[in-house]
């Protein structure tokens, strides 16, 4: 087990190794050094190279891709040209607000996937099973920001139970803080519960079949009492496999939906350090999303050996 | 007579309108033991689920099914009370071991479970659990009890199986098919352990199965089911001597791997009239034929430049090779059988060992002089020898032989699971040499995991060996490139096990015959053709060609595959459990059919199989096999009769023998 971990760890450290390169090699792709970008069109050459003498940009790229990539090892992720302040505290915050809204949503949305799933397979000839089918279709279809503004104006604008937009840290009280999330976590959580419960579906589908099902009915069980006891464990392997994926898909949606709901995340800060085509932002946000897409796949990993005991090593 | 414990009045099980079981009645008294015996279709495991309340969904059983212990008609009991009785009445264990546990699960936890389900403390459950694996006889119980499946082998699966059915004590034990997909020693392990199980006082067990041997080890009444009907019930004994109705009578004869017809074939269904009554029971008044690969080496004049003999190599043979001088080539090209039509050779001269004259045959064509003739003639008249007159490179070389093997090893690396850990090394095969002559009927016998299959793969060139040597066809396949390769394919077949899985099922079955013969670049016609041919050799009509494997059955799809082997004109068949996933009758019918179609062509046959009845009946030559090594070869009725080895004596003592099982009921 200990050697299994370490494994994974090392095959993470060496992704995210190069992910940063392609991150860095792509910003040094952009047209227009970072300097010409903050001065503006109007700016002389001279300033330009001025500029770029007083960022480092002059020097050539290995050692500012291995400057940048030290910095991000002390928690320092350089100075945003256009706003002149460090970059890192804007990360940090934008990424808090974020992971909470993703890891909220994962988690709605398998609280919702798992049952109607296992429902939708025990009932699938059935109306109950032919309504959740159609259900999880609906929800597939409609995109997160477009369930964000229907949201919004029945529950913010016609109900009035729900602030519209904005953000309320932990501290500042929970119930400010949960209701802010409620709505954007809705949103997201949505689509991700309609595309898991049909995984959740096909999985007990098919454990639905198995053998072992049938050994615990022989010694005693109901139908619906081996599915729970035995089937379901074996039906989550699949899903977390899915679930995983769409862990980075929430990380992209989230962008999306902060927009919608005015959320200070990681996302906004992206759409704004774009519009004001501050690239050292960019680059450092981009692989802030990336360490959190192999962080909680590596998370995702862990539960693998946790569920089957065959992947454990040595086991 | 105290009450039965489990009587059924007729049952049956309906699909929709279609009824698969129709009106079976029995009854299972204490101290009995029923079978009840059938092939696939039968509805015999369907019976066995219905008395659970066990059907498949969309299956509904009616009539009248009495347990003891459970008031009223068990069949109109909503699942949550059948679930009470269910392992508490009656325990069941079913054929897949391997899939019949939670692999997520402990196994202790879920022995213990069954008896939590009926009652017990979770405690007092789990050390209940520990015992119960004892009683089934694991040697380390407590380590068992805290393993999980996958870390079991299939006996020991089985055997926790049986440990949970046992677990809640239920006075009637059900076993569907419990033994099928074990090993012949473990088989009879566990085969033990449910007779001693059945033996409890004022229990009973009801055991269905489609071998008859293993109904005779274990039952003492047995009913014999045919599509959804008992036809025919009594003691076992009676049934199996003397069968009443021409069904069991013919699954007797087809079972029989000992007893042929007056052609040396098995006796079918159809030609079952003709098996004499109580045959099996007489059993093993075979002929021996006499070794004949030390006499062959002493032909020196037979082979040279001939591929059908085989002497050259024998003075080479290692001690553990076994060579054969191509005496089964002998009957094999009927003249015109290449260019005539695909009839079935009627009156041949003696082919199989079985037969009395076959001693002489064998020790005649051991002289040098009748051998070569012999072998010139296979050379001449079969088919492959005629389509590849370029391949009979370098005469008086070892190319004789048509298969030899020396010193081949194989080993897995079993991956590592990340980059820094080493993968660790598995031994398939070590130190293996043998040499099948051309025209030879060869055995490779062995439990699983005695590399009988990697073999094989090797001998095809469908995977790489790590060292020796093997010469198939006069390719060595180990290291050959993928033209020396290609070339051997055209002499080299394989017949695969699964009948339902090496057949794509978007094929025609004309196609699928056709398809090796792309790679032969044969117009369109001469493909069409051959597999027209082909086809029609193993039985099957120009019809048949243009459906798609599903509209099959298990046999007819075999005989696809056989026909897909043999459009190419190969002149070495290999054959991996071509019929272990058959029903008898239907497996009578394809070794007959591979005995024909060798025999008319003059086929090298190498035959693997689990069963040693099956390689005994085809195979004059056989290898035992176990973890990877020949542990001992020899002719099949040496081998069989005084097996030298113990692996070997144990194989041959565990076989199930319905001969030997019915001569100890009496």
């Amino acid at each position: 087990m200990p050697g299994f971990l370490l494994n994974r760890a090392l095959q993470y450290l060496l992704t995210a190794a190069a992910a940063s390169v392609i991150v860095f090699a792509l910003m040094q792709l952009l047209p227009g050094s970072a300097a010409q970008v903050a001065l503006g069109t109007e700016a002389t050459p001279e300033a330009v190279r001025a500029l770029e003498a007083q960022y480092g940009l002059d020097r050539p790229w290995p050692v500012r891709y291995f400057e940048w990539v030290g910095g991000m090892l002390h928690r320092d992720f350089g100075t945003s040209y256009v706003t002149g302040a460090p970059i890192a505290p804007v990360i940090a915050d934008g990424i808090q607000v974020t992971l909470i809204v993703v890891i909220a949503s994962i988690a709605v949305a398998l609280a919702l996937a798992v049952p109607l799933g296992a429902l939708a397979a025990l009932y699938r000839s059935r109306p109950l099973g032919a309504v959740i089918g159609a259900a999880s279709q609906v929800g597939i279809a409609v995109p997160s920001f477009l369930a964000g503004i229907l949201l919004v104006m029945v529950f913010a604008l016609g109900l009035r139970v729900l602030p519209a937009s904005g953000w309320a840290a932990p501290i500042e009280g929970l119930g400010a803080f949960a209701s802010h999330l409620v709505l954007p976590v809705t949103a997201l959580a949505l689509v991700q519960a309609a595309i898991l419960t049909r995984y959740v579906r096909s999985a007990v589908l098919e454990v639905m079949g198995r053998d072992f099902l049938r050994t615990a009915r022989a010694a005693g069980r109901t139908r619906t009492g081996a599915l729970v006891r035995h089937g379901l464990r074996s039906a989550a392997i699949p899903v977390v496999t899915v679930a995983g994926v769409q862990l980075a898909a929430l990380l992209v949606g989230a962008v999306v939906v902060e927009q919608v709901f005015v959320l200070p995340g990681i996302g906004s800060e992206l759409v704004r350090a774009v519009s004001n085509r501050d690239l050292v932002t960019v680059q450092g946000i981009v692989m802030v999303l990336v360490l959190a897409v192999l962080v909680l796949n590596f998370i995702v990993d862990l539960l693998y050996p946790v569920i089957d005991p065959r992947v454990r090593r040595g086991a | 007579m105290s009450a039965p414990l489990l009587r059924v009045a007729s049952l049956r099980v309906h699909a929709g309108p279609a009824e698969l079981v129709r009106g079976v009645s029995f009854a299972v008294a204490p101290g009995e033991r029923v079978g009840l015996i059938g092939e696939s279709g039968s509805g015999k495991s369907l019976t066995a689920a219905a008395l659970m309340g066990l059907l498949p969904e969309g299956l509904r059983a009616t009539g009248d099914v009495e347990l003891a212990g459970v008031r009223g008609n068990v069949l109109t009991r909503g699942e949550r009370e059948l679930a009470r009785v269910r392992g508490r009445a009656a325990g069941m264990v079913f054929q897949e071991p391997m899939s019949a546990l939670d692999p997520l699960m402990r196994v202790g936890a879920q022995i213990a479970e069954a008896l939590v389900l009926h009652g017990a403390q979770r405690a007092a459950a789990r050390a209940r659990a520990v015992e119960a694996l004892a009683e089934v006889g694991l040697p380390d119980p407590a380590a068992a009890a805290a393993a999980y499946p996958h870390q079991l082998s299939g006996g020991q699966r089985q055997r926790v199986v049986l440990a949970i059915a046992l677990a809640n004590e239920p006075r009637l034990l059900i076993c569907d098919e419990p033994t099928t997909a074990l090993d012949v020693t473990v088989q009879a392990q566990v085969l033990e352990l449910i007779r001693t199980a059945a033996a409890r006082p004022g229990s009973g067990l009801l055991f269905i199965t489609h071998d008859l041997a293993v109904v005779a080890e274990v039952c003492t009444r047995v009913l014999v089911m045919h599509a959804g009907e008992v036809v025919e019930e009594g003691p076992v004994g009676r049934v199996l001597t003397a069968p009443a109705h021409p069904y069991t009578r013919g699954l007797l004869a087809a079972s029989d791997l000992r007893a042929v017809d007056e052609r040396g074939r098995l006796f079918t269904m159809a030609t079952a009239p003709a098996y004499p009554a109580g045959g099996a029971a007489a059993g093993g008044a075979e002929g021996t034929a006499a070794r004949c690969g030390g006499g062959a080496a002493t032909g020196d004049a037979g082979g040279t430049g001939v591929r059908g003999g085989g002497p050259e190599t024998a003075q080479e043979a290692g001690p553990e090779a076994v060579h054969e001088a191509g005496t089964e080539a002998a009957p094999a090209p009927v003249p015109g059988a290449v260019a005539g039509p695909a009839s079935v050779p009627s009156a041949q001269p003696t082919t199989e060992q079985s037969t009395g004259s076959s001693s002489v045959l064998a020790s005649e064509l051991a002289s040098g002089t009748v051998a070569g003739t012999v072998a010139g003639t296979a050379a001449e008249t079969g088919p492959a020898a005629q389509d590849s007159p370029a391949r009979t490179s370098g005469a008086g070389e070892g190319t004789v032989a048509a298969i030899e093997v020396r010193g081949l090893a194989k080993a897995y690396r079993r991956t590592g699971r990340g980059i820094l850990s080493r993968g660790s090394e598995v031994t398939a095969l070590a130190g293996v040499s043998f040499c099948v002559a051309a025209g030879a009927r060869f055995g490779i016998v062995g439990e699983s995991g005695s590399g009988k299959s990697t073999l094989l793969r090797i001998l095809a060139g469908l995977e790489p060996a790590s060292g020796g040597t093997a010469t198939v066809s006069g390719v060595d396949v180990v290291g050959a490139g993928e033209p020396a390769l290609r070339r051997m394919r055209e002499d080299v077949q394989v017949v695969f096990q699964d009948p339902f899985a090496s057949l794509d099922p978007r094929m025609r079955a004309a196609d699928i015959v056709a398809e090796p013969l792309l790679a032969q670049g044969l117009s369109t016609a001469e493909r069409r053709e051959r597999a027209a041919r082909a086809l029609s050799d193993v039985g099957l009509s120009a019809a048949d060609g243009q459906r798609y494997p599903h509209q099959f059955s298990g046999g007819q799809r075999q005989r696809i595959s056989i026909a897909r082997a043999l459009a190419v004109r190969p002149r070495i068949l290999l054959a991996d459990e071509p019929v272990s996933a058959l029903d008898v009758s239907v497996r009578a019918q394809v070794l007959n059919l591979l005995t024909d179609l060798a025999d008319r062509y003059g086929l090298t046959l190498v035959f693997i199989s689990h069963d040693l009845g099956v390689v005994r009946h085809l195979c004059r030559d056989v290898i035992v096999m176990q973890g990877g090594r020949i542990v001992e070869a020899g002719t099949v009725d040496d081998v069989y009769e005084r097996p030298q080895h113990p692996y070997t004596a144990g194989l041959v003592a565990a076989t199930p023998d319905l001969a030997r099982a019915l001569a100890r009921t009496r």
